[in-house]
C-alpha cells in the first residue's frame, strides 16, 4: 500500500455505479454505494477527476463494470457516477492513497472496523454525493 | 458528536436495554409482530430480497470485490423481515461489500436509516438525523433491539401520518 497523499478538499473524486440500487428515484446516492471492500484490508475505490478528460473517465467507469459479471457471465451496466468532494473524506478521518492503475486511481482507507461506525460514515459520505447518469454517448463505445 | 451503542453479551444485553424505567417507552412503541409478514403486504420487500440473493450470489457482484451474499445471510435478513412491525415501512432492501443484508428507510439524504444485518448474528444500525447522527450494534436475538424499534418506528409510514 502506498503512503497516504493529500488532495485537496475542494477536488472531486468520482464513484461508478454499477447497481442500481446505489441511487434512489430522485437521483439521490445510497450508502451501499461507499461501503469500503472488505478485504485484503477495508478500502474504497474511487477516480479523481482532476486531469482526465470527461471520455476517459466513463472509460474507466465502463471497465469496471465490464469487470463485474453476473451469474449468467454479462456485464454490468454502468449507470453513472457518484461525485464527492475529497474533503468529506478526511472530514471523517479517512485518508487517500494512490495507485498507479487505473488511472487517477484513489483508494480511501483508514475505515473502522465496526460496521456501525462504517455505515454511518458511508451515509455521511453519500449525503453529500451527487449522482452523475452516464450520458447518452458514453453508453457502449 | 454521533452517539454510538455497543452492546457485548446477553446479561449486558438485558441490564442495558430493559432497565425498569425505559419499559414504558418500550412498551409504547406498536410492535404488531408477525411469523409471516409476507402474507400481510410484505410481498415485494421478500421478493427484493431473493432477487437481491439472485444478482448478488456471485463474487464482485459490485465490481470492485465483494463478498458473495450467502444463503445463510438472506435467510437471516428473512428473520428480520418476519420480526418487524407490519407498520414499519416503506423501507428498502440492500447488500453491502461484506456480504451482509442492508435495510433503508429514507426521508432524505440527511434524514435516514440503515440497517445491517450481520452474520455474525450482530443488528448494526446507523441514522442521519438531520445535523446529528446515531449508530449502534446489538446481537440479534429473534426480535428487533427496542432502541432500534424506536427509531424504525420515527421513520415508518406509521410515524409519519401516512406521508412516505
Amino acid at each position: 500500500m502506498s503512503d497516504p497523499i493529500t488532495i485537496s478538499s475542494n477536488e472531486l473524486l468520482a464513484r461508478f455505479v454499477i447497481r442500481s440500487s446505489w441511487f434512489r428515484q430522485d437521483n439521490t446516492v445510497r450508502p451501499e454505494a461507499f461501503m469500503p471492500r472488505p478485504v485484503p484490508h477495508l478500502d474504497l475505490s474511487t477516480t479523481r477527476r482532476n486531469g482526465i478528460e470527461l471520455h476517459e473517465l466513463w472509460e474507466i467507469g465502463r471497465a469496471i463494470a465490464a469487470n463485474r459479471l453476473d451469474s449468467e457471465k454479462r456485464a454490468a451496466t454502468l449507470y453513472g457516477r457518484a461525485d464527492v468532494f475529497a474533503g468529506i473524506f478526511s472530514k471523517n478521518n479517512l485518508a487517500m492513497t494512490i495507485d498507479l492503475f487505473p488511472k487517477n486511481h484513489v483508494n480511501i482507507i483508514g475505515w473502522p472496523a465496526d460496521k456501525s461506525s462504517l455505515m454511518r460514515i458511508a451515509k455521511e459520505i453519500a449525503a453529500s454525493a451527487v449522482f452523475v447518469p452516464i450520458p447518452k454517448e458514453y453508453e457502449s463505445q | 458528536m454521533p452517539m454510538t451503542t455497543t452492546i457485548a453479551g446477553p446479561e449486558e444485553f438485558r441490564a442495558t436495554w430493559f432497565p425498569s424505567d425505559e419499559l414504558g417507552d418500550v412498551r409504547a412503541v406498536p410492535r404488531h409482530h408477525s411469523r409471516d409478514n409476507y402474507s400481510l403486504g410484505w410481498a415485494p420487500v421478500f421478493d427484493d430480497l431473493d432477487q437481491l440473493a439472485q444478482e448478488c450470489r456471485e463474487p464482485n457482484w459490485d465490481g470492485y470485490g465483494a463478498s458473495p451474499v450467502t444463503a445463510a445471510a438472506v435467510s437471516l435478513a428473512r428473520q428480520f423481515l418476519n420480526v418487524l412491525p407490519v407498520e414499519s415501512g416503506p423501507f428498502s432492501v440492500g447488500a453491502i461489500p461484506s456480504g451482509d443484508v442492508t435495510f433503508e428507510w429514507y426521508r432524505s439524504p440527511r434524514n435516514t436509516l440503515s440497517v445491517i444485518v450481520d452474520l455474525n448474528g450482530q443488528i448494526h444500525y446507523a441514522a442521519l438525523l438531520g445535523a446529528s447522527s446515531v449508530h449502534g450494534s446489538e446481537f440479534f436475538w429473534g426480535e428487533v433491539p427496542p432502541r432500534l424499534l424506536t427509531l424504525i418506528h420515527d421513520f415508518s409510514l406509521f410515524r409519519a401520518g401516512g406521508a412516505a
